[in-house]
Order: C-alpha cells, then structure tokens, then sequence
C-alpha cells in the first residue's frame, strides 16, 4: 500500500482522476487478495473488477475507518469474495456489469498463473479455515493470510478489537492438532 | 526523432479504463441530477408538481408492505408521468422505474406481473441503484446486519424502513412504491428479501417480502428461512 496522501475516498465514485490514482495504488494488492482464494485466472480478473465496482458504488458512504482506506477496501473485498462463493453461477452470470475475463490476454494469464503458483500454499491455509465458524475465520484469514494486524482486521470487519482478539485465539486454538492422550501408567509399567 | 513504444497495456490497465468510463458516467448522470434538480427549482410549475406528489407520499405513510401487503382502498393516486417527470426512468415487463428531482424513486410494479416476473430481481436492484437509491435485494434469502436482532414490526418490516420506503395500492393491481434515498442513514442500505414460490405460502400466494436497513460494507447474516409474518417487536 503506498505511503502518499491519498485521494478522498468519498470522491472516488464520482470523480475520474480520483478513482484513477486510488486504483494505481491498489489495484496489485486487490489481485494479490483475490489470488490468495481463487486459482482461475479468469475468476480473478472477474472479481478483481467486481471488487472496484463495489468500491465506486461504496465510496460515496465511506465514513473512515482504523486504518484508513486499505482497511476499507479489505472489507469490501472481502465481502465480494465471499459473496462470490454463496451465489450460483446463474447470478453470476447475470449480476457482472464488467467481465473482467473479457480483458485478459495471454501475457495476463500467464502472469496471473505466476501469482497463483507463488499463492498455493497460502491458498491452502485458506482452504484449512473454511471449517471454521465464521466470525472467527474471517479475523485468522485477514491476519494470517492477508497479513493485517488484528487492529486493521477488527476494523475492516467493523468489529471491536478485544472481539477481534477473542476471535483468533479461538480460530488458532481450533486449529492445534488434537493433543496426545497421555498414556495410562500401567501401559508404561508394563 | 526518436519515437517512443507504447507500454504494453496489461489487464490491470484495460480495467482501469474500463472502470474509469463506469465513474465518469456516474458523474455525468450526478451533474444532470443536479442540473435538473436546479431547474426544477426555478420552474413554478415543476416544484408544484413535486410538491404535490410529495403530498400523495405523506398520505400513505405506514402502508403496510411485507407478508400481509395490504388491499384496503387507498387514496386516489397520483400517477408519475410515465417519461418526462422522472430524472431516471426504466422500464421492463416487471416494474417502472422513476427518479425524481426532490430525490424520490417511484416503482410501480403491476402484481401480476410481479407473480410472472419475480426473478428480475437483479434487473430491479440495478434500476433503484442507477436511481441513486441504495439497495440490496434477494429472493428466498434473508438478510440482517450483525447487530440487529432479527425482529420484524407487524408487515415484515423493520425499524427505520418507513422513512426510506412507502408503499401504495394503485389502481388495477397495481402497487407504487416510494424510495427516498436522503432519508437513508449514512452507511446503511435498504435490504428487501423477496419471499421465493414455496415461501409464499405464508402469504397465500400473495407477493410478499421483508424490509430491513442493513449496514454496507460488513459481512450480513442471511438465511434462507423466511421470518415469521407478524412477529412484532423492534430491532
């Protein structure tokens, strides 16, 4: 995420230099973020589009947030992605307004491969939490697979941070392998 | 003299270009809002013409929209013109779709055309939001924000959705909604979930559906188990 002062978030949506320069400072961490979850090149491009669409139509009710528009913008990802996957392909098809798969050459798909090669085994990781509650996966995924600090998750999830802490020492203590049942003393005698 | 190679222009570049189009035409349609927002104003005739549907509106406050829509007799309705008044103005075989300079958005939906069109949701979504009103929409799913409880005022509808939406029986089956998008709390939408084929058996076969204002940008709880009709109580 660049270190600049960036532009107006609420302007964005209706003002073309503005959404231009937020775009350039993002745009690499929101396919870096979609390619952590998905493995198709073409759904990339699909949800990377579908990300910034939200985002222009989110701007103008933007209201700042801890840590400022990357968390922001990590919500609303977010929050594509995981209506990505509740929707059928039905919907899909119908709600795209920008198929981003339609801009895609051979030189983007192969440097998208690149990055969902270099993401493999985060994308496992991230496969891992799905068995996990919710609330609980949706703090571990933005700290361990996103790298956000808990505050900034808390606050892209619009959630306390003592919550937000709760949360991922549940979702880490689930994760522990099952602990060895300790052998019965007469087993060690014997 | 040298000439420079253009850069290769990835993805990344052609979707900034593509996005870009999309803000600049939501721009031009703010400045012809505004535009014709100033206009009216400066009309006589126009501002009482917007006066007077704002009137109609205030008349049918509390209609009743959800599982138990209501039949009684209205009032005589005012009927929006159906192109010229409207900022915005769609039309499909489902609903009419109508913005107007005082910031409203009249629906007109003929219920028979609801029963026969009802999976154009996403069709009525898209035209509410390009009508600058916020919305999220679905069928056979409900939707709450994280802090909200989950009961429904009698109608199936929630707290705060009457200042944002009304409703009105029209003439020959039909029904007019009003949407005010500067009544809509900052950071919240206006979620209707639409009840799908089995779930209208709570209502008889009625159209019905459920109301709540949700937050944007948070996660939503949904289910595909329908509220209760009736179940009263506030958020």
């Amino acid at each position: 995420m660049s270190g600049r002062a960036e532009p107006p978030v609420r302007s964005i949506g209706t003002d073309p230099a503005a959404f231009t320069e937020f775009y350039r400072a993002h745009v690499d961490e929101v396919t870096r973020f979609v390619a952590r979850r998905v493995a198709d090149p073409q759904l990339i491009a699909d949800l990377t589009a579908e990300v910034f669409l939200a985002v222009i139509e989110a701007a103008a009710r933007y209201r700042g947030s801890f840590g400022g528009p990357r968390t922001w913008l990590y919500g609303i990802a977010r929050n594509v992605i995981a209506a990505e996957f509740r929707r059928s392909a039905r919907e899909q098809r119908a709600e795209r307004l920008i198929a981003g798969r339609r801009l895609l050459d051979a030189d983007d798909i192969d440097r998208l491969t690149e990055r969902i090669d270099a993401y493999r085994q985060v994308r496992e990781l991230h496969n891992m939490l799905q068995a996990l509650p919710e609330g609980e996966r949706a703090v571990l995924e933005l700290v361990s697979v996103d790298g956000l600090t808990v505050a900034e998750a808390a606050a892209a999830l619009s959630i306390r941070q003592v919550t937000a802490r709760v949360r991922l020492h549940r979702a880490r203590q689930a994760l522990l392998p099952a602990p060895v049942q300790p052998v019965p003393e007469e087993e060690v005698m014997s | 003299m040298k000439v420079s190679e253009p850069r290769p222009r990835g993805f990344e570049d052609r979707l900034e270009a593509e996005l870009v189009e999309v803000v600049t035409a939501r721009a031009a349609r703010r400045r012809h809002l505004k535009q014709r927002a100033a206009a009216a104003m400066r009309r006589p005739a126009a501002r009482a013409g917007a006066l007077a549907i704002g009137t109609a509106v205030a008349a049918v406050a509390g209609l009743a929209f959800g599982p138990s829509l209501s039949h009684r007799p209205a009032a005589p309705l005012q009927t929006a013109p159906s192109t010229g008044g409207g900022l915005v103005h769609i039309q499909t075989a489902a609903f009419t779709v109508d913005a107007y300079p005082d910031g409203t958005v009249r629906v007109t939906w003929d219920k028979r055309q609801y029963i026969q069109y009802r999976q154009d949701i996403a069709g009525l979504q898209q035209a509410l939001r390009e009508a600058g009103f916020p919305v999220l929409i679905k069928e056979g799913v409900f939707c709450k924000g994280p802090h909200d409880n989950g009961q429904l005022g009698p109608g199936g509808v929630g707290p705060g959705v009457g200042q944002v939406m009304r409703g009105e029986n029209g003439p020959e089956g039909t029904v007019v909604f009003t949407f005010t998008a500067s009544a809509m709390p900052a950071g919240e939408e206006l979620f209707i979930g639409y009840l799908s084929p089995s779930q209208l058996a709570v209502t008889h076969g009625q159209p019905g559906s459920v109301e709540r204002l949700v937050p944007t940008g948070v996660p939503l709880t949904c289910t595909t188990q329908a509220p209760l009709p009736q179940s009263g109580g506030g958020r």
